[in-house]
């Protein structure tokens, strides 16, 4: 039975109000988002009548969101008359919030959301908390992403689960939040959901039900079938993914990610590469938590000795020098060992980098990790492929014409690189490689900085 | 017309992948103007009527289940249902079949990006209701 729309929303003014004062609240406020409802203001779009978000003149505002899905300008007329009607609550997740809900989610459940539905997982987690123990909530998550999305959008979560996945292993340490505002909302935040309410994923698309026991109570697509599940207290058992409900290329992320060594399609050596028209907005965030809890980390790096040195062991003295060298301002070059890495890459390793990216995340060598930083004007930088045991190390001096940065990364094939990138944020600089061929090959030695 | 997310998106030679709002523009822009031979089909709860009411329809399936599942499980219905809104089609589809239970909370969360301050009232999630 469906209610119909009362008169009075079509007949409510359009004239977008931009300069209506609103308040000054805690956190960024920002024009890159894409809270419709929230923000927006109503008007057309689409041939329909909803909010939208739109310029003082009725020109749609450009949308920014870390999924793809979200990225809309406009909403669905019915959930603006749910707004109106206060039958529906709207709230909405920052692109941190969804990565920490994705995190949690992958991290307790060992369930990888899509970023669309990381956001609902961050709120849920927020409203958990509110109701008592025995209350049921519901959360849909998509088990695939729309087809609009696209290649961005799985690229994006290929690495994304690459990344978080490495946080199955360490215990949840890091989700303490950056703002002190927000300091509360997240400690032990699944353990919260486990506690105060049971959680349904309804797996939207295709994809069956895990058989993984686990504190969620999972619906099967189907009415037929119904399964619960039950509560299991071991970390090791709840981490494990069941690979069914796994998509094949988050599979490949996570098993890289967990057992570099038994991942038959990447192998050793084997880079997981993302797409680069997300790099930013991916990483900004990723990589501004894991530079942190890099720092916070602190003290693990160690001057490798020689080839006994553990993979983890190598990456995190490495991106713990890194960091260190971000905060005393040094050039980091002068704190690597060239030597290391030339040895390293003698051994020839290879992997596939249509666009090579860009994290930093102690404990993650499986990732290559172009790294990092800058000084002023970008007069230098460093340059840093971490693929499990290679180490790959150039200074490159990035005048604005990049052509000066190709000739400075010593790769053997540098002729493949179609671009050098450099994205700033934040005092920090990412650098995107392209290779305008599929493969490019580490087997040179490392060019010294000029 | 706005600028496409290809034109403002960075600079490598890689292949960009638009916006959904761009694919809708384009789409509808083809169907308003062959639409002797043409018939939009959309995947979205948005549009003109009646496609969302068309998605909204298929897509109730969901809350369908979500309520049919959950009642043989408990015995009642969900406090509350959670799903993520851009275009909103899953969402409204999942809402849809709890419109008329006042007990179930209704709850959107939309993409704040990088950050976006919101009205007073949507910024913490109201109190639980007492009418449940």
């Amino acid at each position: 039975m469906r209610p119909s729309l009362p008169l009075s929303f079509l007949s409510l003014p359009d004239v977008p109000r931009p300069d209506s004062p609103r308040l000054p609240l805690a956190g960024v406020d920002t024009e890159h988002h894409s809270a419709t409802i929230s923000r927006g203001t109503k008007g057309v779009f689409h041939g329909v009548r909803t909010y939208i978000l739109q310029s003082a003149v009725g020109q749609i505002m450009g949308t920014h969101s870390i999924s793809a899905g979200l990225d809309y300008p406009g909403v669905g007329p019915e959930h603006a008359w749910l707004h109106e009607t206060k039958r529906g609550e709207y709230t909405s997740a920052t692109d941190e919030e969804a990565l920490r809900g994705f995190r949690a989610c992958t991290q307790m459940e060992g369930i990888i959301p899509a970023l669309e539905t990381s956001h609902a997982v961050w709120a849920t987690m927020k409203l958990a908390k509110t109701l008592p123990k025995e209350a049921n909530i519901v959360m849909v998550r998509r088990a695939a992403p729309p087809l609009w999305a696209g290649r961005r959008h799985r690229r994006a979560r290929a690495l994304l689960e690459a990344q978080v996945a490495d946080a199955l292993v360490p215990p949840a340490d890091s989700l303490g939040s950056r703002r002190q505002g927000r300091a509360g909302d997240l400690g032990d935040p699944a353990g919260q959901v486990g506690r105060q309410a049971r959680l349904a994923c309804v797996p939207l698309l295709s994809s069956p039900p895990s058989p993984r026991p686990s504190p969620f109570l999972t619906l099967s697509p189907s009415l037929s079938q119904t399964s619960t599940a039950t509560p299991t207290s071991s970390r090791a058992e709840r981490c494990t993914p069941s690979p069914s409900s796994l998509r094949s290329e988050t599979l490949l992320a996570y098993s890289a990610a967990v057992e570099p060594r038994s991942c038959p399609p990447l192998g050793r050596g084997a880079v997981l590469a993302a797409a680069a028209p997300v790099t930013s907005r991916i990483l900004v965030p990723a990589l501004r938590l894991s530079l942190r809890e890099s720092v916070r980390s602190g003290p693990s790096w160690r001057r490798p000795t020689g080839r006994g040195v553990s993979d983890s062991a190598l990456a995190r003295s490495l991106l713990a020098l890194l960091a260190l060298a971000l905060l005393s301002r040094l050039p980091p070059v002068q704190m690597l060992r060239p030597s290391l890495t030339a040895r390293q890459l003698q051994q020839g390793h290879s992997f596939n980098a249509r666009s090579t990216l860009v994290a930093a995340r102690p404990g993650s060598p499986h990732l290559a990790t172009v790294l990092l930083t800058s000084r002023a004007k970008l007069n230098v930088q460093v340059t840093t492929v971490t693929v499990l045991e290679i180490v790959y190390l150039a200074a490159a001096t990035t005048e604005p014409p990049p052509t000066a940065s190709k000739s400075s990364v010593a790769t053997a094939d540098a002729s493949n690189l179609a671009s050098i990138a450099t994205d700033s944020y934040d005092g920090l600089t990412f650098v995107q490689l392209g290779a305008s061929q599929s493969l490019l090959k580490l087997s040179d030695t490392v060019e010294r900085p000029r | 017309m706005r600028p496409s997310r290809p034109a403002r998106a960075p600079h490598l030679a890689l292949r960009l992948t638009p916006s959904p709002s761009s694919l809708a523009d384009e789409a509808m822009r083809d169907w308003v103007t062959n639409l002797t031979n043409t018939h939009y089909l959309v995947g979205s709860a948005i549009g003109p009527a009646p496609f969302p009411t068309i998605v909204r329809d298929f897509q109730s399936v969901i809350g369908t289940e979500i309520k049919t599942q959950l009642y043989g499980l408990t015995g009642k219905l969900p406090d509350a249902v959670i799903a993520c809104v851009g275009g909103g089609s899953n969402a409204i589809g999942t809402f849809h079949p709890f419109i008329n239970d006042k007990s179930v909370r209704i709850v959107g969360v939309e993409a704040a990006g990088e950050g976006a301050s919101l009205s007073p009232s949507l910024l913490p999630l109201p109190a639980r209701r007492s009418s449940s």
